[in-house]
């Protein structure tokens, strides 16, 4: 699914973000990718989301290697990855119904199809009796699930969560992670950039630790080791 | 459907979210227009008198006083077979004498005759530039006295034309620039207001022109805008204009010459080219602030 061949990122100011980063995620895997803040995660996952290009080295995704991807191929490659981010980006002025739409709309899903599938993905998350409201009257943990059910509205092959529980409370945290989980056990793959300490121990999935740019550690079932 | 109304929805909200400058961009775009359509229907209408103008640049061509018929007739051939030539007309010493009368006191002239004037020839040229070489030419024909031209008017309309020209070029340059200037610094503006939206597009894999639509509708709706506005005072002031004519002149709207180029022919000059101009003006004040901000 993910495959980093000695994947280097030196960034214009002359930062090494990632060195010689050697790194394999099969289709269907759960993995958490842990490390100090600089270490290089989020460098990791621009350059999987085709935000960065690698300064050296080869990275495939979805059997395509991103060197290959042109400018108006990134919409279709992007389509094939879902995002969760630590500050969720939900639109104030959108219901949790419009924001899941819009994730649809933007991408040309069909009017019909789109009625169909929000309250599906609403369903998936347990938001649908929320559907109506806005982003403001849901709580921290409503509004990442929200998020969650934009980020696999179109299906992706890949789910990419970047500090997902950053802003949530232990409890709320458990639950998103529960979710994302579940999201995972129906065949999507799942990448976790996280600090979260308790959250990777709960789960025991594979642990990458990353640190000063390089892979540290590689862990099946492993647990919060920095 | 529900993606066009949405992203004209957006359009909307976000140029009245920074209304003050969305306004100040329309004005400077109308006030462009507006300054546009004044000096060009000015233009416009001194190439329809053009032909009025060049009238205006008569040609004289006085034969030496008591020259026989003969040597009129020989003045004539060389002046016939010219073909710099458009207009040929012969006045006789009388018929001038006869002209003289209309002006000036019969008792002045009453013991004056015919002889006292030269004949001449009034000549109208094809193209004004030949001028200075034609009056050349026919000064240096047998039997002629002087040639007389009279280019003040003609020059002057000209000359007029030509500062019309640069002034309204430099003006609408100048208005041009700051409306460009005011269109991209509104559309940065709704960018940087919508950036979290642009983040989700751009990861959810909205295409590029899914997400750069709607920032260029902006400056395109505030182009039309301007548009609108000037094409609707310029097409009153040059009716109200026209009709001021109509009322002084004949059904020709004719003064002293002078015709002016119908309403419905402006008004469609008008509106294309103001259409034109400001949606061209929107479209490239989004783009410079879509190519210098937005990173898809």
């Amino acid at each position: 699914m993910i495959n980093f061949n000695n994947v280097t990122k030196v960034y214009k100011s002359g930062t090494e973000a990632l060195k010689n980063v050697n790194l394999a995620i099969k289709k269907g895997e759960f993995a958490f990718v842990i490390g100090p803040s600089g270490s290089g995660k989020s460098t990791m996952i621009k350059l999987i989301m085709k935000e960065e290009e690698p300064t050296g080295g080869e990275l495939y995704v979805n059997g395509l290697d991103t060197r290959d991807v042109d400018r108006y191929e990134i919409p279709t490659y992007r389509k094939k990855i879902g995002v969760v981010f630590q500050d969720f980006k939900l639109l104030p002025n959108k219901t949790a119904y419009q924001n899941v739409a819009f994730a649809l709309r933007v991408t040309n899903t069909h009017g019909r199809q789109i009625r169909k599938m929000v309250p599906q993905l609403l369903a998936v998350v347990g938001l649908l009796d929320k559907a109506n409201d806005w982003p403001g009257e849901l709580s921290g943990g409503e509004q990442q699930r929200v998020v969650i059910a934009r980020a696999i509205a179109n299906n992706p092959d890949l789910l990419i969560a970047d500090e997902p529980t950053g802003n949530l409370d232990p409890r709320t945290s458990l639950e998103i992670m529960n979710l994302m989980y579940k999201i995972n056990q129906m065949g999507t793959t799942v990448l976790v950039a996280t600090h979260d300490k308790s959250i990777v121990d709960t789960f025991k999935q594979r642990v990458i630790v990353l640190d000063e740019g390089r892979v540290t550690r590689d862990i099946p079932e492993g647990r919060y080791v920095v | 459907m529900w993606y066009r109304m949405y992203i004209l929805g957006e359009v909307i909200t976000n140029l009245n979210k920074n209304r003050v400058l969305t306004i100040t961009s329309i004005f400077t775009i109308f006030l462009m227009l507006l300054l546009v359509g004044v000096f060009g229907i000015f233009l416009m209408n001194i190439s329809y008198n053009s032909e009025y103008m060049n009238d205006m640049l008569e040609i004289k061509i006085f034969i030496v006083p008591g020259a026989d018929e003969y040597r009129e007739e020989r003045i004539w051939e060389a002046l016939v077979e010219d073909d710099r030539i458009r207009h040929l007309e012969f006045e006789s010493n009388e018929q001038a004498f006869e002209k003289a009368k209309e002006i000036y006191d019969e008792e002045m002239l009453a013991s004056l005759g015919p002889e006292i004037l030269p004949a001449s020839y009034t000549v109208r040229l094809k193209d004004d530039a030949v001028l200075k070489d034609f009056v050349l030419f026919a000064e240096g024909l047998p039997d002629v006295y002087t040639v007389d031209y009279h280019t003040e008017s003609f020059e002057f309309a000209l000359s007029l034309s030509r500062w019309v020209n640069i002034v309204s070029g430099g003006l609408a340059i100048l208005l041009g620039t700051l409306s460009l200037f005011l269109i991209s610094n509104t559309v940065r503006l709704a960018m940087a207001s919508r950036v979290d939206e642009v983040i989700i597009m751009k990861y959810i894999g909205a295409t590029e022109s899914r997400i750069r639509l709607p920032f260029m509708l902006e400056g395109v709706t505030i182009g039309f805008t301007g548009a609108i506005l000037a094409v609707l005072l310029v097409s009153y002031i040059y009716n109200q204009i026209f009709n001021w004519f109509i009322t002084k002149g004949t059904e020709e709207v004719f003064i002293s010459g002078l015709r002016l180029i119908g309403v419905k022919e402006t008004v469609l000059v008008v509106l294309f080219s103001f259409f034109t101009l400001g949606i061209m003006l929107g479209t490239f004040g989004s783009f410079i602030a879509i190519r210098k901000n937005l990173r898809v």
